[in-house]
This record gives C-alpha cells, sequence and structure tokens, in this order.
C-alpha cells in the first residue's frame, strides 16, 4: 500500500467499523450477535492502530 | 509486492523517522489522556505532579511526567474493585483476559485485559513472528505450561493468526514434548533459551535423539536475554541446525521488541506501538546516541484496560546502529543487557551477570548451565562461578579452570571462586533460570 491508496483503504476500515456497530444497535438484544460484534470490532481496533491512525492522526497533526 | 511481505505492517515499520516520531508523540498524549481519565492511579500520580494531559506537547514535555513502577500496580491493586484495583480503565465486566506477571521481583502484577487488549497482544506478536519468518506454511509448537503467567499465550494466537499451525504442548513433560514435536514433523517452536539448550539436552541424551536432525527451522525465544547473547544464541543454533531470533515483552506492557531475519545483533522496537526511551542510569538524562547504556522506560501507546504508561522496566539497554532490513524501527543492540537490580557494585566494581553468561556459553567445555552467586565473606565482597564440565572433557579440568578465570578476570575486572559440577548436576529451569543470586544483606 502507498500513501495514495491510504485515504480509501482508511474509509473501508471506518464504515466497517460503522456497520458492525449499527448491526450491534439493530440486532445485539442476540448474545450471538452482541459477542461476536465485540470480536469484530477488536479485529477492526487493529486496522485502526494499523493503518487508520496514521492517517488520521499525522493529519491532525499537519492541520 | 515481495518488499511488503517482509514486512507485517509497512506502513508502521518502513515510516519516515519523523513522521514515526510525529505519530508517537499523537499516540502518547492520547494514552495519557485515557489513563488520567480512567484511572485514580495515574490520576494521582499526574496530580503529585502538578500535571494535566494538556500540558504535553513535546518531547521535553513528555519527560516531565513521572515514571510508573510495579510497586505501582501493586499498591493501587491493593484497593478495590479486586484484583485490579485503581489501576483498572475500564467496567470490570468488560475484562476478558487475566494474567499475571512472573513474580521474578515480588508479588506479582495482575494483568487485566480486554477482548481488544487481548487482540493488541497478538497484533504485536505478529509483527514479531513475521519479522522471524513464521508463515502459514509453518506447524509451530508451543512446548509451555499454559496458566497464568502471559509467556508464550500471544505466541500462540499470533501463530493462529498468521494462519500457522498451532500445536500446544501443554502439560507434557520435556521428553514427552520432544517426541511429539518429532512425530508431528513441527518446524518452529517457541522457549526461553534456557528451555531451548534443555530441550536439546534431554534430546541427545535421554532420548538419543539429534535436534539437528529434527527439522526445526526457526525458534522464537522470550524471557531471558539469551538469544542476543552471542555466544548462547550460537550454541542453540548449532544444537538445533535452526534460525533463533529473540524477542522482548513483558505481562505489563506487551510484546514490544523483536530480531528480524537480518539479525542485526539486537531487537527493533515495535515503535508504531510502544514508545521506547533509554535514559542514563545515573541522571536521568535522555539516552539517543548507540552504543551507551541507558534504563528502559517504555509505554503501551494503545493498551486500554490497565495502561502501561512510561513505564520503568528496571532493564537496561543500548540503540546500536540502523538495520539493514529496511525498517526505520530502532534497533537495540544486543537486546537487554541485564536489569538495574542486577547490576550491581563488586568490590567497588560495576556488575552485570550477562557479561558472565556471554563469558561461559563460550568456552565450548563448559555445560550450557552455571550459576552466579555474589555474597560476603567477613567483609569483603566474593563472587562464586559455578559451572558443569562438558562430559567428555573431565580430564581437562585443570586447563579450563585457569582459562575460565582468567577469561573471568578481563571480562570484569574482578576474581570469582570458581565451583565445577558433574554433568547434569545445576538446577535446570523451564521457563525464567535463577542463575544470579545477590545474597549480600547491606550493599
Amino acid at each position: 500500500m502507498t500513501r495514495s491508496d491510504d485515504a480509501p483503504v482508511v474509509e473501508i476500515i471506518l464504515r466497517i467499523k460503522e456497520e458492525i456497530l449499527k448491526l450491534r444497535k439493530t440486532a445485539g438484544h442476540l448474545p450471538c450477535v452482541d459477542r461476536n460484534c465485540e470480536r469484530l470490532l477488536a479485529g477492526v481496533a487493529m486496522l485502526e492502530l494499523d493503518i487508520v491512525d496514521v492517517y488520521t492522526l499525522l493529519q491532525d497533526k499537519s492541520a | 509486492m515481495e518488499h511488503d511481505r517482509l514486512y507485517w505492517n509497512p506502513l508502521l515499520e518502513t515510516m519516515p523517522r519523523e513522521k514515526l516520531r510525529d505519530l508517537q508523540l499523537a499516540k502518547f498524549q492520547r494514552i495519557l489522556r485515557w489513563a488520567w481519565a480512567n484511572s485514580p492511579l495515574y490520576r494521582r500520580l499526574y496530580d503529585a505532579a502538578g500535571l494535566v494531559p494538556d500540558d504535553i506537547r513535546t518531547w521535553d514535555d513528555v519527560r516531565r511526567i513521572p515514571t510508573l513502577e510495579k510497586e505501582h500496580y501493586r499498591s493501587a491493586q491493593a484497593k478495590d474493585p479486586w484484583p485490579y484495583g485503581e489501576s483498572l480503565c475500564v467496567p470490570i465486566e468488560e475484562v476478558t483476559n487475566y494474567h499475571q506477571t512472573s513474580g521474578t521481583t515480588g508479588q506479582p502484577v495482575y494483568q487485566p485485559d480486554t477482548w481488544r487488549d487481548w487482540e493488541w497482544w497478538t497484533e504485536c506478536w505478529c509483527y514479531i513472528m513475521w519479522a522471524m519468518g513464521f508463515r502459514n506454511t509453518d506447524r509451530v509448537f508451543v512446548p509451555f505450561g499454559y496458566n497464568v503467567f502471559v509467556a508464550y499465550w500471544a505466541g500462540h494466537y499470533a501463530a493462529e493468526k498468521l494462519g500457522c499451525e498451532v500445536v500446544p504442548g501443554g502439560v507434557l513433560n520435556t521428553a514427552e514434548r520432544l517426541l511429539k514435536m518429532k512425530e508431528l514433523q513441527v518446524t518452529a517452536f517457541m522457549a526461553t533459551p534456557t528451555y531451548v539448550l534443555g530441550m536439546a539436552e534431554t534430546a541427545r541424551e535421554k532420548l538419543g535423539l539429534d535436534p539437528r536432525g529434527m527439522g526445526i527451522r526457526r525458534i522464537l525465544c522470550a524471557g531471558e536475554p539469551g538469544a542476543s547473547v552471542p555466544s548462547t544464541k550460537r550454541r542453540m543454533e548449532e544444537a538445533w541446525g535452526a534460525d533463533v531470533y529473540d524477542h522482548i515483552g513483558a505481562t505489563e506492557i506487551g510484546g514490544w521488541a523483536y530480531e528480524c531475519t537480518h539479525k542485526p545483533g539486537g531487537t527493533h522496537v515495535n515503535e508504531g506501538m510502544f514508545l521506547v526511551e533509554l535514559v542514563d542510569l545515573e541522571t536521568g538524562a535522555p539516552v539517543e546516541e548507540p552504543g551507551r547504556l541507558g534504563r528502559i522506560v517504555i509505554t503501551a501507546l494503545d493498551r486500554l484496560a490497565q495502561p502501561c504508561v512510561r513505564f520503568d522496566s528496571k532493564d537496561v539497554a543500548m540503540w546500536a546502529d540502523d538495520c539493514t532490513c529496511g525498517r526505520t524501527f530502532r534497533v537495540l543492540k544486543g537486546g537487554i543487557h541485564g536489569r538495574t537490580d542486577h547490576i550491581t557494585k563488586v568490590k567497588g566494581v560495576l556488575f552485570s551477570p550477562v557479561s558472565v553468561e556471554e563469558l561461559v556459553r563460550e568456552m565450548p567445555e563448559l555445560g550450557d548451565e552455571f550459576e552466579l552467586i555474589v555474597q560476603k565473606n567477613g567483609d569483603i565482597d566474593e563472587v562464586t562461578l559455578k559451572v558443569e564440565l562438558q562430559p567428555h572433557c573431565c580430564a581437562r579440568e585443570a586447563d579450563v579452570r585457569e582459562k575460565l578465570a582468567r577469561e573471568f578476570r578481563m571480562k570484569t575486572n574482578l576474581n570469582c571462586r570458581l565451583e565445577f559440577h558433574p554433568f547434569g548436576r545445576l538446577p535446570r529451569y523451564e521457563v525464567k533460570a535463577k542463575r544470579f543470586k545477590d545474597l549480600r544483606q547491606d550493599h
């Protein structure tokens, strides 16, 4: 991945997170949905640390 | 693309230093705000220093923040809610994993992790194992008694995440583990240097197996500095015919440094996830240049349930020159050089037990095990070094004794009393060896 690829990748990661949160809100009363969403969010959090932070924190810095 | 395959995350691992430092500062500010807002332990520590997170804008500001020691965790954990007390930053029902420190230096510290934190542990270990060449073609054996101590748990999960086939070697004894490794034709395993050498000895002496013929390609070491001690590393690589790699981590910190396949003679700090500061052993001033020893002050930049901010690890290390692998993460030359509470003055001379490990393991006439004891004889400090002679070298004891005494004196500027023990008589360890004993009461 190069720097020019960052923005779409970041968008995808954040969209996935949003979708999981939406799923949890919609069907989180079902334990199977709630706990699997928890695990999915932990995985997405790693993508945030690996990719999204690089983009957003450095952007904040240069702003 | 092949270039990218060298790194778990090229975005972080090859980031230009200036940007990396900016990222670290931003992440530091974020974790500081989190710890201050959610943990009475940190809030009290920083209140006492008259600091709030918004005060921290530059690297000089970072260095004004008080360091944290194990004792801070212990006293915070003596309070409610049990067992993590005032160091916990999340509702206790969000904690999914309990581990604890090994207790080497006293009462163990309890370590809570949420599922996200546990995923983070695993992710940190993915950086480690990927850099060492672990891939989905590996069958990885974990010869470790899985328990409350965190060691290798994250290695197990990271190996899974990389797509390796993981074989848990839990409650088996050493011989049973070796036989299972042979039966399954495993390609890699992870253990302390002490146990790597002990397993090779058991294979040869008890099972009549040559470890070199077992098909092991790589060995991940943790828990002790040995894999960065050149003579110990050489012994392990020769014993197994495999590449041996060092990794550094701790329960309350995370898995924070790793050796890559370029073997730079040390370990890369994962500077995307951790901030490592080296500070002068006496003045506390920053140590930035390669080749000078400093004490490690470390921050886990992304750990939430029980943050680790400017933790004084008591470990001693030095920066190295850059590695040829292309990572911009700095390298600690020779990994960990010892602990400030082990580096001690003997007869007024600064003495590091790790230097003795290097010396013993450089002599092929000696076995892998040794023991080092400092005690008072009257008013005088006395060092005793216990070693084992290899069975085929017994006739040469006098020569070996003379050589060892000479080398010890050259390496440490001290004389020592030597004790030669029959091969196999000194204690063997499975996890962390306790080879150094300072029995002086009032030094």
